[in-house]
């Protein structure tokens, strides 16, 4: 009546590896179509990279349009804060796939010409317009192997600019900025404006915020 | 790619694979699951009840266990094991009722394993049934499961031992893992490894009994240790999944957790009584202890991940609300909620929700109404919250052993 069956572990082992390397294969296609959406996105940073460094030819030259040129900055730079924020949880949720920190880099590079035109324009331009430029620590590992002080810290300087863009709407350009990728024109801005912690905050490249307790100041400064 | 995913991984690979093991098992053995061996002849049988204060119990146990119907019950042994309130005088009334087929066995107090095997020097019959004191067994039990022993190979069989108490939130909880076990064990055994014949109910070749020693009277789980020494000694275990034996199971927190964690420490017990055996003597190298010893390490593992991801979180989110709350902004805003999942939580979720399936599944199998709002409600609690329990009760057992606590 009884005959074992001790064949069924190996064939369970087979069957078992089968649909897991296959749940893992649509696993990794599923993170590979979100990894494309953000070398997408990147990809459109670099055409907006060449668009960004004409403008700033352009607002190097003597005349332009003021209200033009802080308009279109302001839009852009809201766009790419939006667009970045979603490809930030994409990101962050990415498990099978390598991280992106290369392309990472094109953005970041993106808001430091972003950054330089603004200063540009508040030079020439006597309208009101502030620059919020926000470095913050990039860590590409998941978020349980994060320090977790330095997270919520950030989260909370997030928070707090966001608030402060909310009510200067249109005055205020905020530009976040990796400020630990080793991207040569970040550190030289780094040292230009002496950021030696992150996460700190510069506003209008004169106000230096490296403390959560200071930020109020931001107020402050701008009203 | 950091270490923990692929702890997820690996944890949840091994946990599908016990799934798809237990899924192949059953289809190819659906049609035979409740099929009862043909009793071909009537084998002797001494039943044994160690009773430590059981007054409230007892008489019933044993009416239950006369009332079997078996020709060939050669006595009844009961083991007063120095019982404290009037066992022993509820048994000297019973007495006269059962005639000479019962008789009492008085000891100063020493333990289950050890009442049974002092009994098992009276045993007289070629087969010897151990009953709980507090087990009803089935009028069917022994003819559904006698027919086993026709194979000379066979050492002991177990049977389904299901919860007589299921009014309670607790007991029901148990009714659904009682069941989960029973089918569970019933499908191990046609892989020769069924780890353990509970002592709600077992039969038992007393000749097998007698190859291992008895019972090991320093194990918190003798059954489980014997019937690792029984396969060890290349006895085989069976069982009859339609014999029934009711059992009283825990109805509150205190003694169900006493008894999870005396189960703990018996199983870590035998586990290293028996660690030397992996990768050899048969099904118990090359399954039964890995089985053991991986279902303890994965709980662990799977505890300890749970903790430190939900611990960083929480940590987070708690200095997070912290520096909101004095910075004077939103604590929760629009951005958290939107949460982007990742494909190892898509795989968690997949995975619960195929052991969900599995679970109604087997209650479904094992004949039971899996379609109420409340059993769908437990069903729910059970594999969220009540398994979640079982590694705490765990890590409890292994401080119980280093520091050399072994009591019932």
């Amino acid at each position: 009546m009884f005959k074992s069956q001790k064949h069924v572990f190996w064939e369970a082992l087979i069957l078992a590896i089968f649909i897991f390397a296959s749940g893992i294969l649509l696993g990794y296609f599923v993170e590979q179509s979100r990894t494309n959406k953000i070398i997408t996105a990147y990809q459109e940073a670099e055409l907006n990279l060449l668009d960004v460094q004409i403008q700033q030819n352009l607002y190097s030259q003597e005349s332009f349009d003021c209200n033009q040129a802080i308009k279109e900055t302001i839009d852009f730079a809201d766009k790419t804060y939006e667009k970045a924020k979603i490809l930030e949880k994409y990101g962050d949720s990415a498990r099978l796939t390598e991280g992106i920190i290369f392309q990472h880099k094109k953005y970041d590079l993106l808001r430091v010409i972003l950054w330089t035109n603004s200063m540009i324009i508040k030079e020439k331009c006597e309208q009101e317009l502030h620059t919020v430029v926000y470095f913050y620590y990039y860590d590409p590992r998941v978020s349980s192997s994060r320090d977790q002080d330095l997270e919520a810290v950030q989260d909370a300087f997030s928070k707090y600019l966001a608030e402060v863009k909310q009510e200067y709407g249109n005055k205020v350009i905020l530009i976040p900025i990796a400020g630990n990728l080793d991207i040569n024109s970040v550190s030289f801005l780094k040292e230009t404006y002496n950021i030696q912690t992150l996460p700190s905050v510069l506003v209008d490249e004169e106000l230096k915020i490296d403390n959560m307790n200071d930020l109020n100041q931001i107020n402050a400064f701008l009203s | 790619m950091q270490i923990l995913p692929f702890i997820y991984f690996a944890y949840m690979f091994v946990s599908f694979y016990f799934l798809v093991l237990t899924l192949l098992v059953f289809f190819k053995n659906k049609k035979h699951l409740f099929d009862s061996p043909v009793m071909t002849r009537e084998y002797g049988i001494s039943v044994i009840v160690p009773a430590y204060n059981e007054e409230q119990s007892i008489a019933d146990t044993l009416e239950h266990i006369f009332n079997i119907e078996y020709k060939n019950l050669v006595e009844v042994l009961v083991i007063n094991d120095g019982s404290t309130d009037q066992t022993l005088d509820v048994l000297k009334r019973l007495l006269p009722k059962y005639k000479s087929k019962l008789k009492i066995l008085n000891k100063k107090n020493s333990g289950k394993a050890d009442s049974i095997n002092k009994a098992l020097e009276f045993a007289k019959a070629e087969l010897v049934v151990v009953v709980d004191a507090d087990s009803y067994p089935y009028k069917d039990s022994f003819l559904k499961t006698v027919g086993f022993f026709d194979d000379p190979k066979v050492g002991a069989a177990t049977i389904t031992a299901v919860p007589r108490n299921r009014r309670k939130f607790l007991e029901k909880l148990q009714v659904i893992e009682y069941k989960v076990i029973a089918f569970t064990r019933k499908l191990l055994g046609y892989v020769d490894s069924i780890y353990v014949t509970p002592g709600t109910m077992a039969m038992y070749r007393k000749k097998a009994l007698e190859d291992i020693g008895g019972f090991d009277t320093t194990n918190l789980t003798e059954d489980i240790e014997a019937t690792w020494h029984l396969i060890h000694n290349g006895w085989k275990i069976r069982m009859s999944m339609n014999t029934i034996c009711t059992t009283t199971v825990p109805n509150k927190i205190k003694p169900w957790y006493k008894q999870r964690r005396r189960w703990a420490v018996g199983g870590l017990q035998t586990i290293n009584k028996y660690r030397k055996c992996v990768f050899r003597r048969g099904m118990l190298g090359f399954f039964i202890v890995p089985f053991f010893a991986a279902g303890i390490f994965l709980g662990l593992i799977g505890m300890g991940i749970l903790l430190y991801v939900l611990s960083k979180r929480f940590l987070r989110n708690y200095l997070l609300a912290k520096y909101s709350i004095e910075l004077g902004v939103p604590v929760l805003t629009m951005n958290e909620l939107l949460i982007t999942p990742s494909v190892l939580n898509y795989f968690g979720i997949i995975l619960f929700v195929l052991f969900l399936v599995f679970t109604l599944f087997v209650l479904s199998v094992m004949k039971d109404n899996v379609l109420e709002r409340q059993s769908f409600f437990n069903l729910l609690f059970y594999m969220t919250i009540y398994l979640l329990i079982y590694p705490v009760v765990m890590v409890v057992a292994i401080w119980h052993l280093i520091r050399g606590k072994r009591k019932w």
